[in-house]
């Protein structure tokens, strides 16, 4: 069976799914601190709902986000806050959030909980449970998803996509929870449609889950409303665009939201979390993340605690084998590496990998061979090898012009370029510099 | 040896690489490519060394020697380890593919050692003007267009000594006299086919031409086969015509280039190739033109191959357009078998504007909305 993908570039990345896609998750050890940060990177301290000393129960609100309403950020796990100080977190940024240290019992896992009646529950009180219960985006964005509701509610009519590609290699958290929790992303599907009322709801799902996803492809048998598409596994498929040009055949700009353009996309990982914010009433306090690689003892997928710290979660999957090259989060093309192990796992990181040095294939870099690779694998149809050297030449406003601003940072030039020319990170560095002081660009 | 649990690794270790986004690569590499090219480019080599005899491997030696012994030169001068990516050899055996195997041995020696100089003077084989080995070809066709032409029939194998006769006598005495470069296609078409070329053209005029009222005439067989009056490496049309496929399958080579080169050589030859024989418009013999000069050389081997070509598909398509409308002219009024490697020359100086003018445009811009 061929499986639609988008219509231009894009690669087939090495991959590995297979070491994990069949593993059944697990819930991962307590840990015995977790650092939780305020959403959206939180700059004020003043944002936290408790302070140093305070007991506080699994799930409770522990801050806000300051908006009005504010989303809240719940305790995962329950104990005493230690401290309310500032960390690093996993892109670089430094975040205030609440150390707490476990202690007491947990009031929501384990424990029996009345589910809801969320058919006869008005939409916007729908919302108002999503934004309390402090639901964001999971497929890495980290926007708040009432946000996105409030937004794509005020348009009459529009799509609703599901976003299942995870096309990141060797990531399988959503495929597990496809193939786990079938009822409930139904569920979750069947309230964002209440909410939305949108009549047409497509899933989009990578067409490497298509044996562990049979269960969940049996309970849309029949069913006119919501269609599944398998997608071929091509990387970047995920993207909010290619996914749109795969299932609609539309492109639509990158400078505008595409909920402007009536399509709303949710990552499965965040639908799974609105049905257990709506018929739990448990927050988000947890996510599944993918830890794989040569280097992990046991890959696992870890249904993980939010604010766990990364060396936890490595012990919890035995610990390593070797020291490994690097430590990946988030994911292999976009994701950073890190030395930081004491790193929080948050909300939007799905994907810890531990690699080996011959999992990376690194080399130095030597000149451009004109190969046109990178140009051929563009799923935007950009020509990365001269927007490099029009970044190198100071000419920003050239490169401007012929789509630097387009770039979706998927890392595929680099990842292609034969010579090992850093060209994505070239240009992404030539975007800010476009915006700010118009600088030639060093390759380095 | 099992670890060594994960609390060992400090927090501000240094063992732990860390760089930007992507984690990793593809596990394709300059050095790899290179090989794979040289790999597809013996192919048509070790033919020719089997049609051409001692003369060609000759020929191959020199221009593989050449390059290699420049290429260390120039990294030892820049101080910088190259020759085990397989550049120079790649271009040596590129040289070779484009060299007459009768050709006077000083003629590749100076080619390679000029292919391999351009490419360290202008900073890499896709930073200059030129392609390295267009720069070189170019060079020592308009410096020895008589040695350049000294094109033999196949399995004359006598030529080995007159090689180094003719290498020794050029440069000593300097008073060879050989064919003009515009008596080449006279010169091929006298050429006597083979038995081969005889039975098979006869089996397809009384199987299939018949059938059309038409005749294939005999000489036509020889070029597909591997048998054609040629450079060393394109004595046959069918083993160019498989290397290329198999480039093109390991994404080496693009389809744009060759396609746009046939249509429009094919146009042309087809609508003015009869002028010049009196035949008139509308008559042109594609095949002979095709088969008869070192064009299916250039279409297969050549336009594709990236690094020679613009890096995108439209500007591809256009630099094939543009290589075979040039190639087609030089060869209908010029008469010369060399008029398509010509034609590659000349558009090759075009490439840069061809990427300028013909660039992609991003699919998700705020214009190409199409709603």
């Amino acid at each position: 069976m061929r499986h639609k993908t988008f219509f231009w570039g894009g690669v087939v990345p090495r991959n590995n799914k297979q070491k994990t896609i069949n593993l059944s998750s697990r819930n991962a050890e307590i840990p015995r601190t977790v650092f939780i940060p305020f959403q959206g990177n939180g700059q004020d301290q003043a944002l936290a709902l408790v302070k140093v000393g305070d007991k506080v129960k699994e799930g409770q609100a522990i801050a806000s986000n300051g908006a009005k309403p504010p989303v809240l950020v719940h305790a995962s796990i329950p104990g005493v806050v230690k401290d309310i100080r500032q960390a690093k977190l996993f892109d670089g940024t430094v975040s205030w959030g609440v150390e707490l240290e476990f202690e007491g019992d947990f009031t929501l896992t384990g424990t029996s909980v009345s589910t809801r009646d969320w058919h006869s529950t008005n939409p916007e009180r729908l919302i108002d449970i999503i934004r309390e219960m402090g639901v964001i985006g999971m497929g890495g964005e980290g926007v708040p998803t009432y946000e996105k509701l409030l937004k794509a509610t005020a348009k009459k009519t529009g799509r609703l996509i599901v976003n299942a590609m995870e096309s990141e290699p060797y990531r399988t958290s959503d495929a597990r929870i496809l193939a786990e929790k079938p009822q409930e992303i139904l569920q979750g599907i069947e309230i964002l449609a209440k909410i939305l009322g949108f009549p047409a709801i497509k899933v989009a799902i990578n067409e490497s889950f298509l044996d562990s996803t049979k269960g969940f492809r049996d309970l849309f048998h029949r069913r006119q409303d919501i269609q599944i598409h398998y997608l071929h596994d091509t990387y970047p498929q995920g993207d909010e665009r290619l996914l749109i040009q795969s299932l609609f055949a539309r492109d639509l700009p990158t400078d505008d939201n595409v909920i402007n353009h009536n399509f709303v996309i949710f990552n499965v990982s965040t639908v799974f979390a609105i049905y257990e914010a709506v018929v739990l009433s448990r927050p988000l306090i947890d996510r599944l993340v993918t830890i794989t690689g040569s280097a992990i003892q046991t890959p696992s997928n870890l249904k993980v605690r939010i604010g766990t710290p990364l060396s936890a979660i490595l012990e919890d999957c035995g610990g390593l084998k070797f020291v490994p090259d690097r430590i990946v989060v988030g994911g292999l093309m976009r994701g950073t590496s890190t030395r930081d192990l004491d790193l929080p796992i948050t909300a939007e990181i799905g994907f810890v990998m531990a690699m080996a040095k011959e999992e990376i294939h690194d080399a130095p870099v030597s000149d451009c061979t004109r190969c046109g690779k990178c140009v051929r694998s563009c799923p935007v149809g950009l020509e990365p090898i001269r927007l490099l050297r029009l970044a190198q030449h100071g000419q920003l406003e050239q490169a401007r012009k012929e789509g630097l601003m387009e770039c979706s940072a998927c890392g595929i030039c680099s990842y292609v370029c034969p010579a090992h020319i850093p060209l994505g990170n070239v240009i992404m560095r030539s975007k800010a510099n476009a915006l700010e002081k118009g600088e030639p660009v060093e390759l380095k | 040896m099992h670890w060594k649990r994960v609390n060992q690794l400090s927090s501000n270790n240094t063992i732990l690489r860390v760089s930007v986004p992507p984690q990793y690569f593809s596990d394709d590499n300059v050095r790899k490519l290179n090989w794979s090219i040289s790999f597809a480019f013996m192919i048509p080599l070790g033919w020719g060394v089997f049609v051409f005899g001692m003369s060609a491997a000759l020929v191959i030696a020199v221009c593989v020697a050449g390059a290699l012994l420049t290429e260390l030169f120039c990294s030892r001068m820049f101080r910088k380890a190259s020759i085990g990516d397989g550049q120079a050899f790649q271009i040596g055996l590129l040289l070779a593919i484009l060299m007459p195997p009768g050709v006077a041995l000083h003629v590749p020696l100076i080619a390679a050692i000029a292919a391999v100089a351009s490419k360290w003077v202008f900073g890499g084989t896709a930073s200059g003007l030129f392609n390295p080995v267009c720069f070189a070809w170019g060079i020592v066709f308009l410096a020895w267009p008589d040695l350049m032409t000294a094109f033999v029939n196949p399995f004359d194998h006598s030529l080995v000594q007159d090689s180094f006769t003719l290498t020794r006598q050029y440069l000593v005495s300097g008073n060879v006299v050989l064919a003009n470069p515009m008596d080449m296609i006279q010169g091929i078409s006298t050429a006597l086919p083979s038995a081969l070329d005889l039975q098979v053209s006869s089996a397809l005029n009384s199987g299939v031409f018949q059938t059309f009222a038409t005749v294939l005439p005999p000489g036509y067989v020889d070029p597909i086969v591997g048998f054609g009056v040629q450079t060393v490496g394109g004595a046959s049309g069918l083993i160019l015509m498989l290397v290329s496929i198999w480039l093109m399958y390991r994404e080496l080579s693009g389809w744009q280039a060759p396609l746009g080169m046939f249509f429009s050589a094919f146009l042309i030859i087809y609508l003015f190739g009869g002028l010049p024989f009196g035949m008139g418009f509308a008559r042109g013999d594609v095949l002979f033109f095709v088969f008869k000069s070192t064009f299916l050389t250039v279409m297969f081997l050549l336009a594709g191959v990236y690094g020679l070509a613009p890096f995108n598909a439209r500007g591809q398509l256009v630099f094939g357009l543009l290589t075979g409308t040039i190639s087609a002219i030089l060869l209908i009024f010029g008469l010369n078998m060399f008029a398509p490697l010509g034609a590659f020359f000349v558009s090759g100086l075009t490439v840069w504007v061809i990427e300028r003018t013909f660039r992609n445009r991003s699919r998700f811009a705020t214009k190409l909305v199409n709603q």
